[in-house]
């Protein structure tokens, strides 16, 4: 390639003067919102330690990455988690500092199931023998580990897995089997390429009878040579949307034999003679699910905070049209219907980080309770956990998407940062229960709640609404009242209220028919999943409300005041957009309805001067989120520039295909077929 | 009633060519003089030059008049100057630009003697047609990796005072004479044409990739089994979900209504295109109102809907193989590409706001507007539990024109506080974005409703049509109810007839879901998709492009010997020590 026509030393660029307006004239101090985010500024100090010692490292920021094929992705992900491990040995990195890394990292390693998946299982379903034996090789690395529950032909449905283990009492041996194409096992990360071992899920057969599904310990590959074991056909799945450096994989097993030591015991145990015998029902499997559905929203709000970050940037230093025909190009931030896109998605953000930050507190708190399987605790909190993962990263998936098209052309190109953060960040709506799956399950539990509340009885914290009378709440009659958020939030309250009952009497009304259960059911399942969403923002609204004001004594009114607005103009922004809700259920009237409107437009206006700085505190370095549009110093143009001219096409100033195909058609020389 | 007169020869947009063909041969033709079509012309359809177009620069694509690429006369030699004189000048996104054309045209802001005079086009030679090699003061290449559109080489181009003969401007319009007089064009309306068109076409294109996302998200949904509806019934096709049908139905129904409304455009454009050939300009402006939103508003309902279907599949949906990352990919920049959406709905905004103005001086309205006077008036809607077609049209159109009259009277508000009519507009664009969008889905419904009731229709078909186009309506009357409740307009008792009809309406369709989508008829190679095949033999397929992944060509990764093993032995010797 010729020397660059331009100047492509982007480190030596002064900030662009559009970001340094916009940095000067914020109403609060960004570092205080940073230290909010990370949890103290203690944090936010370790933070920028780890990330300067993991982000100067190539393996981890190299520009290049972006040209890699799948295959290398793969090779670049292993060399980082090796490389997270050996930094985790070397100095001494506590749980906080491991999670902090992944979260730099943006959880791109390949193997992330051995430690999040593969060793909790052994901790937790294994007897006390196994432990001893199986643990110390997970923990020093001779084995590396994944699970396997997902089947080609079956997710959300675990009882219907179809993969065997049969018990052979003469060999003392249990033979492991996929019968059929549907029921290789199909997703698991890691398992493709990496690891050496998996806990497989399995139905148990003993002298043909069915004893439910059990997890079992089966080594895939040789540790001398790495070659799959006799029997074990295992691969990798295929391009996919995103995380394409993972190599999720399959597995077929054909008559796969281990040793009956290689059931787990922990709950479930199967004697010599192949007398089965349960032990104890698994409580602390559910809590683990719980918990990742936390971490979930966890991630939502980073993935999506990042992306806001990335636009509200860009968004400044663009310019393009005008405002007034007679003035210059304006920034694009400047307009209403930029803000709009913008600003909700910048309130969403700080919604879910509030959410999930009481979410975590809830789960720390008591955990020993739900450990130790407290019924009331375990339904509430499998109810507003499923809830909250569902709309967290619904919400979080609507706006990115809306954010990549906010940024024109350039939003499309990979460099933008937000089309790989969209394309990684889609895989959270299915994972870890799908999400209108999910929605259901909560339904279920606000449906008995409200026949509770009916009846008198005592509600738990999450649905203590469901016993108030919410008829006289007063009506949104000024632009006063919409930014009274506990007003709103009441409105919330009264729509979700009358939604959860319409809901249930539907569904009763279908039973007094004389439907059946199922039916019914299904008669109503859109109907039921509405009314779990109604209830997932009501609960985002009152988490956030309750986050922002818990400030309060804690922090500079300047800040509380903007978190404030962004709090506000999310709980009317859904409000609005499920408009219908509220009108169904008398909560908001048609006129009401303007109001809502003209103040949010008012909000937007209120935000502007502080949106920047807003998206500033959310601190991801330009070398974590590799965006040029989203670069701190707004030099995107000669980023662009730059980059482009490291595009592995552009090595030759002639492509070879040149030669190969086009010469001859321009030539006419191309042989007629 | 949904015509072939739009499917595109090749099944998608991304190649090299796509550019020579529809923007670099159409652009010499409408607006190069005849010895220019002639020679130009000639030599691009026997591709003995290989062409592109090139607008959009770094750091301008929607603002036209804010590009920075200059060309000057110079009178001495006859020759224009072209030049990028900044980053941001440099032309960036022309498809085939980067390593596959060898001509362009560029458009550059021309200057004679100091003085600016607009926007012209010019052919300019970028690669030795030996060589293949950039001339000299041209530096070109690809732009590099994009969400989607690999096999498209877009590029970008600075040029360094390259010089190009007189000729070379394009001059059907605009002439520079050889003494550097410079002729100002008679009428340069005509040029939007084009533009027109492309949008036109857009919003059928959308339909289509929307269709395809539905084909492949029924028929998977028709072979995937997945958990009971009645305990020990055994598992059912997850079709048989309301919450499934709920998501598949109302995509289909929003496919056809998208593919009908395109078609309904075209034959407006094609009405409108015979008239301006006589003269007649005066449905110019509505009808480029209406192919600005529209293509909008179809595009945007596109990509959502298509992720809509992408997720009912569940994980797989994630995988490449199921094809339908590919059609979003490949379609999503219709929101982006000729003319960003909120643009578009803003110029629609405009002629609805001239179109208010003019209701309120009591003007009549051209016919396709004319349904916005509706909003005059204590009006309540007739709809009762037949759901009449007719009906359902006239609550879209009255939503259109409350919305419209809405904006129209923030911005009249905004101006009698004191703004300025610029601040007055910007404060008030949501609402008049939103009244653009209504519009079009009113126009959609309608050209729905028409076709339904208008085509020649075997009876069984007309009945499935109207069910579906009746869910396509009643979908946004429940997603929009706020809208259609205002003023009284519909009751809390209309609103929950539509509801149980919308429900009742998934039953109903639930049969016929595959019929519908077999309908579209796209060979299982346009649909590239495992979960979509025709024969339904999705695991299969899926597992066979599984053994395609490029990370199985050994048993062993390379990288394990990389990486993995010399850590693994690390450890495994420090258990030795």
């Amino acid at each position: 390639m010729a020397a660059p026509v331009f100047n492509t030393n982007t480190d030596s660029l002064p900030v662009n003067p559009d970001l340094q307006k916009e940095r000067a004239t914020a109403s609060f101090n960004v570092l205080e919102l940073t230290h909010i985010l990370d949890g103290g500024a203690e944090i936010t100090k370790r933070r920028k330690e780890l990330e300067a010692l993991i982000l100067s490292d190539p393996a981890f920021s190299s520009k290049d990455l972006l040209y890699l094929t799948k295959s290398e992705q793969y090779e670049n992900a292993l060399l980082r988690s090796v490389k997270l491990v050996q930094w985790k040995d070397k100095y001494k990195w506590s749980q906080e500092d491991v999670a902090m890394a992944q979260q730099i990292n943006n959880s791109t390693e390949a193997i992330t199931l051995h430690t999040d998946m593969f060793i909790p299982a052994l901790q937790r379903l294994t007897s006390e023998e196994q432990r001893a034996k199986w643990l110390p090789l997970a923990l020093k690395h001779n084995i590396i580990g994944t699970y396997a529950q997902t089947e080609l032909g079956h997710g959300t449905n675990l009882r219907n897995l179809e993969t065997t283990a049969t018990f052979d009492a003469k060999m003392d041996e249990f033979v492991l089997n996929t019968p059929k194409i549907t029921s290789m096992k199909w997703w698991p990360g890691a398992l493709g390429k990496s690891s050496t071992h998996a806990i497989v899920l399995a139905q148990l057969v003993i002298a043909g009878k069915h004893h439910g599904l059990q997890a079992f310990i089966i080594q895939l590959r040789s540790l001398e040579d790495h070659t799959p074991m006799p029997g074990i056909t295992v691969g990798d799945i295929g391009p996919k949307l995103g995380l394409n450096y993972v190599d999720n994989g399959f597995l077929i097993l054909k008559n796969v034999r281990i040793p009956r030591e290689n059931m787990l015991m922990g709950n479930a145990s199967v004697s010599r003679d192949g007398q089965f015998k349960q032990l104890k029902s698994d409580k602390t499997n559910y809590s683990t699910m719980m918990y990742v559905r936390v971490m979930i929203t966890r991630w939502a709000f980073g993935c999506l905070a990042g992306s806001v970050m990335i636009a509200m940037r860009y968004s400044a230093v663009r310019r393009q049209l005008y405002i007034d025909p007679k003035a210059g190009e304006v920034q694009i931030l400047d307009y209403q219907t930029q803000q709009y896109k913008l600003f909700p998605a910048l309130a969403s953000a700080f919604a879910i980080f509030f959410t999930s930050q009481k979410l975590i507190s809830d789960y720390n708190r008591e955990l020993q309770n739900l450990i130790k399987g407290d019924k009331e605790l375990l339904a509430e909190y499998h109810s507003v956990t499923s809830a909250m993962k569902a709309v967290c990263s619904d919400i979080m998936t609507d706006h990115i998407s809306a954010l990549r098209r906010s940024l024109g052309g350039h939003g499309y190109m990979n460099l933008s940062g937000i089309s790989t953060a969209m394309q990684n960040s889609l895989s959270l709506v299915t994972v870890e229960g799908e999400n209108t799956v999910l929605y259901q399950q909560t339904a279920r539990h606000l449906l008995k709640q409200v026949a509770r509340a009916m009846s008198g009885g005592t509600l738990t914290r999450s649905v203590a609404f469901l016993g108030q009378n919410l008829d006289s709440v007063p009506q949104l009659d000024s632009s006063e009242d919409c930014r009274n958020v506990h007003l709103v939030l009441k409105l919330y309250q009264k729509m979700a209220k009358r939604i959860l009952v319409q809901a249930g009497t539907l569904l009763q009304t279908d039973l007094m028919k004389g439907l059946p259960e199922h039916e019914a059911w299904n008669k109503n399942q859109v109907t039921l999943v509405r009314a779990a969403k109604a209830y997932s923002l009501l609960h985002l609204v009152q988490c956030n409300v309750e986050g922002v004001e818990g400030l309060r004594k804690s922090v500079s009114p300047e800040l509380v005041a903007a978190l404030r607005r962004l709090c506000c103009l999310f709980a009317l922004y859904y409000l609005e957009s499920n408009a219908g809700l509220f009108m169904q259920t008398e909560a908001v009237s048609p006129s009401q309805l303007d109001i809502v409107r003209s103040t949010q437009m008012e909000l937007l206006s209120e935000i502007r001067p502080d949106a920047v700085a807003l998206a500033d505190a959310v601190d991801m370095p330009d070398s974590g989120h590799k965006s040029v549009l989203g670069c701190y110093d707004g030099n995107v143009y000669e980023r662009m520039y730059a980059a482009a001219l490291g595009e592995p096409m552009n090595k030759t100033q002639v492509h070879p295909s040149y030669y190969k195909h086009l010469r001859g058609m321009i030539k006419g020389t191309a042989s007629k077929l | 009633m949904f015509g072939t007169d739009f499917r595109p020869i090749f099944p998608g947009n991304s190649y090299p060519f796509r550019l020579h063909d529809s923007m670099f041969r159409q652009t010499i033709q409408k607006q190069g003089r005849l010895e220019q079509r002639e020679k130009w012309g000639t030599l691009a359809e026997n591709c003995s030059i290989i062409g592109t177009y090139a607008q959009t620069e770094l750091g301008h694509g929607s603002f036209l008049r804010g590009l920075e690429t200059t060309a000057e006369y110079d009178v001495r030699t006859r020759e224009f100057i072209l030049n990028s004189p900044s980053i941001t000048a440099s032309k960036f996104w022309p498809g085939g630009l980067g390593k596959t054309a060898n001509h362009c045209v560029v458009m550059a802001r021309l200057k004679m003697s100091g003085r600016d005079c607009g926007m012209q086009s010019f052919i300019v030679p970028i690669r030795d047609m030996e060589t293949h090699n950039p001339l000299p003061g041209v530096t070109v290449g690809d732009i590099g990796p994009k969400f989607g559109y690999a096999a498209m080489d877009n590029g970008f181009l600075s040029l360094n005072k390259v010089r190009v003969p007189r000729e070379n401007m394009l001059m059907r319009y605009s002439q520079v004479l050889e003494d550097g007089t410079f002729i100002f064009p008679k009428n340069d309306r005509l040029v939007y044409g084009s533009m027109t068109l492309i949008r036109t076409s857009i919003v059928g294109s959308c339909g289509r990739a929307l269709a395809k996302a539905a084909t492949i998200a029924t028929r998977y949904s028709a072979v995937r089994r997945q958990s009971e509806i009645a305990s020990k019934g055994g598992e059912v096709q997850v079709i048989d979900f309301q919450t499934q049908q709920h998501k598949l139905f109302t995509q289909i129904a929003s496919a056809y209504a998208l593919m009908n409304a395109g078609k309904f455009a075209a034959n407006l454009y094609n009405q409108v295109s015979a008239k301006i050939e006589d003269g007649q300009l005066e449905d110019l402006p509505v009808l480029h109102a209406l192919t600005a939103a529209l293509k909008a508003f179809s595009s945007w309902e596109m990509a959502s809907g298509i992720e809509q279907c992408r997720m009912a599949c569940g994980g797989h949906g994630y995988l490449l193989a199921s094809g339908i990352p590919q059609i979003y990919e490949d379609m999503v920049p219709a929101c982006t590409y000729e003319g960003e959406n909120t643009v578009m709905c803003l110029q629609t905004a405009r002629f609805l706001n001239k179109c208010q103005e003019a209701t309120n001086r009591g003007e009549k309205l051209p016919p396709l507007a004319h349904f916005l006077q509706a909003a005059k008036g204590n009006r309540k809607s007739g709809l009762s539990s037949s759901m009449d077609l007719t009906q359902l049209v006239a609550a879209y159109e009255f939503r259109a024109a409350t919305a419209s009259a809405e904006a129209n009277s923030r911005l009249k508000a905004q101006r009698a506080e004191g703004r300025s009519e610029a601040d007055a507009w910007n404060n008030s664009t949501q609402l008049l974005v939103q009244a653009a969008l209504a519009f079009s889905h009113a126009f959609t419904v309608r050209a729905f409703v028409e076709s339904v009731q208008n085509a020649n229709f075997h009876p069984n078909v007309k009945s499935v049509m109207t069910q579906l186009a009746t869910l396509y309506a009643l979908t946004g009357i429940l997603r929009y109810c706020g809208d259609f409740t205002k003023g009284g307009y519909m009751s809390d008792s209309q609103i929950r007839l539509v509801q149980d009809r919308f429900f009742d309406l998934l039953t109903a369709l639930r049969p016929n879901a595959v019929a519908l989508v077999d309908a579209f008829d796209f060979p299982d190679q346009v649909l590239g998709s495992a979960l979509g095949r025709w024969d339904g033999n999705v695991y299969e397929a899926i597992m066979e492009t599984a053994r395609k992944s490029t990370l199985n060509k050994s048993q062993v990764h390379p990288a394990f010997y990389k990486y993995q093993k010399p850590f693994m032995d690390s450890f495994k010797a420090q258990a030795k020590l």
